[in-house]
């Protein structure tokens, strides 16, 4: 082996075993994901398990309110009929209560009877008919399962409604009374239904303190609004088909275009063009904090004295090729790590309820895991290049902090157009920033949901590899030179000639 | 004869508009150990640097060992500059070693000379710590086994008694003394010249940027004139402005003070009897601090460069 090799080797091996061998170190490593997984998940469980919503209804029409909370319940119903239908054809067992459900729930036919006649059932019992021991008809069998509990059904599928938003019933209350209710916090809020929506909606009110959660109103305004119209649409005697042809909404299918011609569009083909997205927030992180290691490294090892005994045992050209391969070694230990992780994670997680989506395949795509390696190479030695050359003029963390301000500028253009580009991924924006090179590696991760041509891939590849070369060339020269100087860091100027090679 | 180990010719290192070295030419034999003195900012360390490899002459030639180029000698070299530094998540031995490896040797070659140098350094409870738990005297032995580590051919030390204790300011001068026995060859750059004189066999004395004398200690004493050696105790002051006395080196009890030709030192006895109490009086050879006063300080009493036999 060539001496300057070895000794940049030995240089690197340094640099490599000092970070990894550190309790911090791994400690960080893992902490990150974690902190990671729980800033995503924690919302997404507190949504899940949001307080429900009471609320009360003043209901002047008489019949408005109780047509609706019929209404809810079928459509609460409908969707656990359906999700327990999918689990069927799964084969995954279905709740013990409901064994009996299995013929009905395979014809569709006899779903439909079944919500409805389960919903005519629920709707005795609340108006206080008695509860059979047991239930002779699935419909009863799933009416009783029903009306045991709201925890069983929230197992099945928890996006029911019957989750979110609660009726309070409040015998014999006027406004004054549930003013106070919502005053002491015990509703979010009520409704007021006018005597006669159908003539006029005038007078309908929604009383609430909380302005900034409306989901309640639009979700009950929603359902009146549906009831009323149908009883309009009734007492003008129009046939119900004409009425549904009229309002039957224009309803887009989404068709995904492959190569074997347009198929229906999956949660996971949708899944599967965000990844990318998510793939740049990691390359991103990656490449930030292992150059920032970089960064942070070099400025040490200068303030620590120790730069002019190595210097006279290696060339600054050595030094600086040591330090950057020793800490591309650390990135691609943490990279590795990370995505053994979200490996691991996608692997062990259940698939959420509803959604048919290999969350392996996803993140184990050949084009995004070997797009996110080599753009992570890439991209690491431009800014690693750029970091040392400007850690070797700063005599301390504040001074490379400052050095350090265009280059963090230069990396935040990615976050920005992260997302534009992730829902364009052919634009204009993504075609022009794919070829500046320090946005090159995270604007081609961002597109490989949909790759360019195998031309923008070499062309882009070049480019890199040329500006990498160019960096390291210019960082080699700035290295040299400023590894040395103490004092202040040199202006502009000053920079601009160590980068051209002159004194 | 031995190839000298070093040779400056017409060397000259500009820093912006600053000229730290100027066609500087000096001769460092095998063998000795060469003291390489001027007072701050002399040049002394860009010297140093350029002999090590670290900076590249602007003009001029830096042969070491014969090669043109410094850097191909650097395994060869072993440097502890002024300023010093440690890995302080490394452990002692693993250090001293990956130095040594820097310079070429083997790691297992490394591990068991490191090992062997700390033991001699009375470090080897110490090899397994952390560097970070040294004292400041056993980290500066351990840069020092650092610099050792790979035997090199020629030690060069920039102001290595600074900051030292007398502990290791001994075990340094050891260390130096050792290497010339075993017929290497050190670089020594200082400013104390006390230890210079002691133990240097030649020297070179530069002053912003450029050679002032270069010599043995016989060549620059010679020529120079004796001086007197005084210890006293008293009111020092009325030293200065004594008749015949040119210049007063008062270090409070102790001060050298020289003659011009024509005074004699029993006169000059006489005025200090009854004003001072006299614990030495003696009549010596100049000193290496006088000579160095003398040569950068341009009001000195004497034109030193004419008087010296070793001036250039």
């Amino acid at each position: 082996m060539r001496s300057d090799v070895r000794r940049a080797l030995l240089i690197a091996a340094r640099e490599y075993l000092e970070n990894v061998r550190t309790r911090g170190f791994w400690l960080s490593l893992l902490l990150l994901p974690i902190v990671l997984a729980v800033l995503s998940i924690v919302p997404i469980m507190l949504a899940d398990s949001a307080s429900t919503s009471d609320y009360a209804v003043l209901d002047h029409s008489g019949w408005v309110d109780a047509e609706l909370q019929k209404q809810v319940l079928h459509e609460d119903l409908k969707l656990i009929v359906t999700t327990l239908a999918d689990q069927q054809v799964d084969q995954r067992a279905l709740p013990e209560p409901l064994a009996g459900l299995a013929d009905v729930l395979a014809d569709e036919g006899g779903r439909t009877a079944l919500i409805d006649q389960a919903t005519e059932q629920v709707t005795r019992y609340r108006a206080g008919a008695a509860i059979p021991a047991n239930a002779s008809t699935p419909a009863e069998q799933l009416a009783i399962w029903w009306n045991d509990g709201v925890s069983q059904a929230l197992a099945v599928n928890n996006r029911i409604s019957v989750a979110r938003y609660r009726r309070i019933n409040v015998p014999g209350a006027d406004r004054a009374r549930l003013d106070a209710l919502v005053e002491g916090d015990e509703l979010l809020g009520y409704f007021v239904i006018p005597d006669d929506p159908v003539a006029a909606t005038e007078g309908a009110q929604y009383v609430t303190r909380t302005l900034t959660n409306l989901d309640l109103q639009r979700w009950y305004g929603r359902h009146a609004t549906q009831l009323v119209r149908s009883r309009r649409i009734r007492e003008e005697n129009i046939a119900p088909e004409l009425a549904r042809w009229i309002e039957a909404p224009i309803d887009f299918r989404a068709l995904r275009l492959t190569d074997t011609g347009a198929t229906e569009a999956q949660i996971s083909d949708t899944l599967s063009q965000w990844a990318p997205v998510a793939f740049v927030y990691m390359l991103w992180i990656s490449i930030f904090s292992v150059t920032q290691m970089l960064l942070t490294n070099t400025v040490e090892e200068k303030s620590n004295k120790l730069v002019e005994v190595l210097l006279s045992s290696v060339s600054a050209l050595e030094l600086m090729a040591g330090k950057i391969l020793g800490i591309a070694a650390t990135g691609l230990t943490i990279v590795t790590t990370w995505l053994l992780m979200v490996i691991a994670a996608a692997s062990v997680l259940p698939t959420p309820a509803g959604m048919n989506v290999d969350l392996v395949g996803l993140v184990t795509n050949p084009i995004y895991l070997g797009s996110f390696l080599v753009y992570f190479v890439l991209g690491y030695l431009l800014y690693a290049a750029i970091l040392c050359g400007l850690g070797s003029l700063a005599n301390n963390l504040k001074e490379a902090q400052n050095l350090m301000i265009p280059v963090q500028l230069c990396l935040f253009v990615p976050l920005l157009v992260v997302i534009p580009i992730g829902r364009d991924p052919s634009g204009l924006l993504a075609q022009v920033t794919t070829w500046i090179p320090p946005l090159t590696p995270f604007v081609m991760m961002n597109r490989a949901a949909f790759p360019p041509g195998l031309a923008t891939y070499v062309g882009t590849t070049l480019l890199m590899l040329v500006s990498i070369y160019l960096a390291l060339r210019a960082a080699a020269r700035v290295f040299e030179t400023g590894i040395l100087m103490t004092g202040k860091p040199p202006r502009i100027k000053q920079l601009l000639r160590l980068v051209m090679g002159r004194k | 004869m031995a190839q000298p180990v070093v040779n400056l010719d017409q060397v000259s290192k500009y820093f912006a508009s600053v000229t730290a070295v100027d066609r500087l030419s000096v001769t460092i034999p095998h063998g000795t150990i060469f003291g390489l003195l001027g007072p701050n900012g002399a040049g002394k360390t860009t010297c140093i640097r350029m002999v090590v490899g670290i900076l590249r002459p602007d003009q001029g030639t830096v042969r070491v060992f014969g090669a043109d180029d410094p850097t191909l000698s650097k395994s060869r070299l072993g440097y502890l500059p002024e300023d010093k530094g440690l890995y302080k998540k490394m452990r002692v031995q693993e250090l001293v070693a990956y130095f040594g490896q820097l310079k070429g040797l083997s790691r297992g070659d490394a591990r068991r000379r490191a090992a062997d140098l700390l033991d001699r350094f009375e470090l080897g409870d110490w090899c397994q710590e952390k560097c970070e738990s040294l004292s400041k005297g056993m980290a500066q032995k351990v840069q020092i086994a650092a610099t050792l580590v790979h035997e090199p051919e020629l030690v060069v030390l920039d102001e290595p008694f600074s900051g030292l204790d007398p502990v290791n300011v001994e075990l340094i001068r050891e260390t130096i003394l050792a290497v010339k026995q075993s017929g290497r060859s050190v670089i020594l750059s200082t400013h104390i010249m006390e230890q210079a004189e002691q133990i240097c066999d030649q020297l070179v004395l530069i002053n912003h940027g450029t050679k002032v004398l270069e010599g043995t200690m016989g060549d620059l004493k010679r020529g120079v004139g004796r001086t007197i050696a005084l210890d006293y105790d008293g009111d020092g002051s009325i030293l200065q402005g004594l008749a015949g006395v040119l210049r007063v080196n008062d270090a409070g009890k102790h001060a050298e003070l020289t003659l011009d030709a024509d005074t004699d030192p029993q006169q000059l006895l006489a005025a200090l009897v009854g004003r001072l109490t006299i614990r030495r009086f003696d009549t010596q050879e100049a000193s290496l601090h006088e000579i160095f006063i003398r040569a950068v300080r341009p009001d000195s009493a004497a034109p030193l460069a004419e008087e010296s036999a070793g001036a250039i």
